[in-house]
């Protein structure tokens, strides 16, 4: 992974220092609330319903076993033991005191790690396959263009006061799975018919209250071009994204007011000036880059399966949680994050050091965030699956449903985040109660859930095969449901059921999906394929025939 | 990347300007002018297409930011120097003292501060980073800072 330099550990002790001087002129009046919030907003400091949230940038989702260590000894002296892996990758705490952030601040340098830009309307942290550099499908490791995206926005001092927040995310292999097309900008390496690399540019995704698929703007940017043409990107972004109201200041509502043309031809303009500048990525920068990311010392004789214990738990946990690497010999392994007694993507100072310990023992001291709020091992050797496994077990993250309906991806929800207008956690804790049976869930096959707390869409309902939105109707909490979204390959977005439900309602509503489902279902067919061949009236039919609405 | 010490500016004058801000014509009165003046007021809702055939007859520019979080004055900043502007660009209205050190990186070289500014805490943030990943502008000019 890319380790820290002079340059780099100099910013993160300047930022500290600034930061620390911005606080203590807060608390001592010299800094009004509104002056003080963008401030706090680039440093990754929320004011939530119980106390400050903090999100941990965690570039790309890589993180290595002494961080994991730090964050562990943090969540349990600044906070109640436990940290959140958000669906952009990072790590949330919920409770820390914003008098002693500027300390845990400190702390955190110590490890290389910090808070910038992962809230407040700049670009935010690039995001990625979970599964970069060891997927077998993979074009191009896509986290050295990661790394010089992280670079480059990093205090980039022309992007800080954005109309609204950026993000962006890159992928490397033709299977999208960074959701390319439901962020700001989307990024996928490719090669032309010459065989150089470089990027398609999607832009304009998202989704909240307006979900929109991001456009392509060029079907084929060379590599060396890639920062200037952010630039540009995001100097038109700056100049004539609007400002007059949140909801309507994101990148997509101009790339759709000014339609994709217009707004290309925009971006050339600005692109223009800029295009063989400092900016543009020499050979040596793109070199450098990609060492830090070179092929791992993999072993080449493995001697595994000999010995496997026929054990049907640790079956089942290897069928679902481990993935094809393009290594032989080699898996990578998912910790699903989605206990009993925990929200959705929540994860104990103890689990983390779990986590750290056998990232340096077994997958080259490094763990990964995902996308889905679970964490990925991803360089295991297959002769040290059982003694992973063993591990996890006893540390409870061992439960074998990854990719099941239970595996869902939900945001923290009403009973922490200040803008939700629902409890999305108590709706994901019912869901996995009432479907635990692994056998049940393994019948069923695949199925994406996620739950967003409100229109802001946090848990990415909208791209769900099954989506939840928490509503808000005359003081009450509704949920509406969706189906037929995805994520993967081309996003879409689901189509919504029929009027909402009660919280209480949305397990029995859920079973009648799926019993729609398997109902119609052709042999081997999965969810969302049924979902899309049949349409949503067999399931409108079958949830509100008997559903109390 | 382009990792690099970040070369901090000279600090140049710490008065009262010599080009009182609210002076300066807006940039459509600017346009009507004839003859046009030397010094220019731009807000933040600005084109700056509509004075780069004029960027070697101006003497001064300011950007007026409307709000302390509006950044468009940023783009237009870097727009304006990377045309080839390198006279005086000075931002005014509602900035901030934290807002400094990415102002003059971007190419502002004079500021007008709120009177409560105090001048040592402002020179103090003119320097708080002191490495930068991105290219700034090139040209580095002494920064005048102003009260009002």
């Amino acid at each position: 992974m890319y380790t820290y330099n002079d340059v780099d550990r100099q910013l993160l002790q300047d930022r500290v220092a600034q930061f620390k001087d911005q606080v203590a002129r807060y608390l001592a009046g010299e800094l009004d609330e509104d002056s003080f919030r963008p401030l706090r907003l680039q440093n990754g400091l929320y004011i939530q319903r119980q106390a400050p949230m903090l999100r941990i940038a965690v570039p790309y989702g890589l993180v290595s076993g002494s961080q994991l260590r730090k964050i562990a000894d943090i969540t349990r002296r600044y906070d109640r033991g436990y940290a959140h892996v958000s669906t952009r990758q990072n790590f949330q705490l919920n409770w820390p005191a914003l008098e002693q952030v500027p300390a845990l601040l400190a702390e955190l340098a110590e490890v290389d790690m910090h808070c910038i830009q992962t809230s407040g309307n700049c670009i935010r942290n690039t995001t990625t396959d979970v599964f970069a550099g060891v997927a077998p499908d993979e074009i191009e490791d896509p986290r050295p263009y990661c790394e010089l995206i992280r670079q480059w926005s990093t205090l980039h001092p022309e992007f800080a006061y954005l109309p609204r927040k950026f993000k962006i995310a890159v992928c490397g292999s033709d299977h999208d799975r960074a959701a390319i097309y439901a962020h700001d900008v989307g990024l996928a390496l490719c090669h032309n018919e010459a065989g150089d690399l470089g990027v398609r540019v999607l832009v304009g995704g998202g989704l909240g209250r307006t979900p929109i698929i991001g456009e392509c703007i060029e079907e084929f940017l060379p590599i060396e071009h890639l920062l200037s043409y952010l630039e540009a990107v995001l100097r038109v972004y700056n100049l004539l994204g609007r400002r007059d109201n949140k909801y309507k200041a994101r990148i997509k509502i101009l790339v759709r007011a000014m339609a994709v043309e217009a707004f290309r031809e925009a971006v050339h303009r600005e692109w223009a000036p800029l295009k063989n500048s400092d900016l543009t990525l020499s050979e040596e920068q793109l070199a450098d880059a990609r060492s830090h990311f070179s092929t791992l010392p993999y072993s080449e004789q493995s001697s595994p399966t000999a010995e496997t214990p026929l054990d049907p738990l640790y079956s089942r946990w290897l069928e679902r949680n481990t993935h094809a690497h393009k290594q032989t010999g080699y898996r990578a392994v998912t910790v699903v994050l989605k206990s009993h007694g925990l929200a959705p993507g929540d994860i104990t100072a103890e689990q983390l050091d779990v986590m750290a310990d056998l990232a340096d023992t077994y997958s080259f001291g490094e763990v990964r965030n995902s996308h889905h709020q679970n964490m990925v091992l991803a360089d295991v050797p297959e002769e040290a699956l059982y003694s992973v496994w063993q591990t996890l077990q006893t540390a409870g993250l061992a439960r074998a449903h990854g990719g099941y309906l239970t595996d869902l991806i939900c945001c923290p929800g009403g009973d922490f985040c200040s803008l939700a207008n629902a409890r999305s956690s108590p709706v994901a804790a019912a869901i996995g109660e009432q479907f635990e049976d692994l056998d049940y869930l393994h019948d069923l096959g695949p199925i994406e859930l996620n739950i967003s707390g409100c229109m802001n869409a946090c848990g990415h309902h909208h791209i769900g095969h099954i989506g939840i939105l928490g509503v808000d109707k005359k003081g009450e909490e509704f949920f509406q449901v969706s189906l037929g979204g995805k994520q993967a390959d081309k996003a879409q977005i689901g189509k919504i059921l029929g009027p909402s439900f009660k919280a209480e309602a949305i397990p029995d509503v859920i079973g009648k999906i799926l019993n729609t489902y398997v109902t119609h279902r052709s042999e081997e067919e999965r969810f969302i394929d049924t979902c899309h061949r049949i349409g949503i009236e067999p399931f409108k039919e079958a949830v509100y025939a008997t559903a109390t609405v | 990347m382009q990792q690099q010490q970040f070369e901090t500016p000279t600090v140049m004058s710490a008065n009262d300007s010599p080009v009182e801000t609210a002076e300066l014509p807006a940039l459509a009165d600017w346009l009507e002018q004839s003859p046009r003046g030397i010094a220019v007021c731009l807000s933040s809702d600005s084109n700056y297409a509509d004075i780069l055939p004029y960027l070697s007859a101006l003497d001064l520019i300011a950007v007026d930011f409307g709000d302390s979080t509006d950044g468009r004055g940023f783009s237009l900043a870097r727009a304006l120097r990377q045309a080839g502007y390198n006279a005086e660009l000075r931002a005014t209205g509602r900035i901030i003292r934290d807002q400094l050190q990415f102002l003059q990186r971007c190419g502002f070289d004079s500021f007008d501060l709120p009177d409560n500014t105090g001048i040592e805490a402002a020179i103090k943030s003119l320097y708080e980073i002191t490495v930068s990943y991105q290219p700034s502008h090139q040209e580095q000019r002494p920064v005048a800072l102003h009260t009002r």
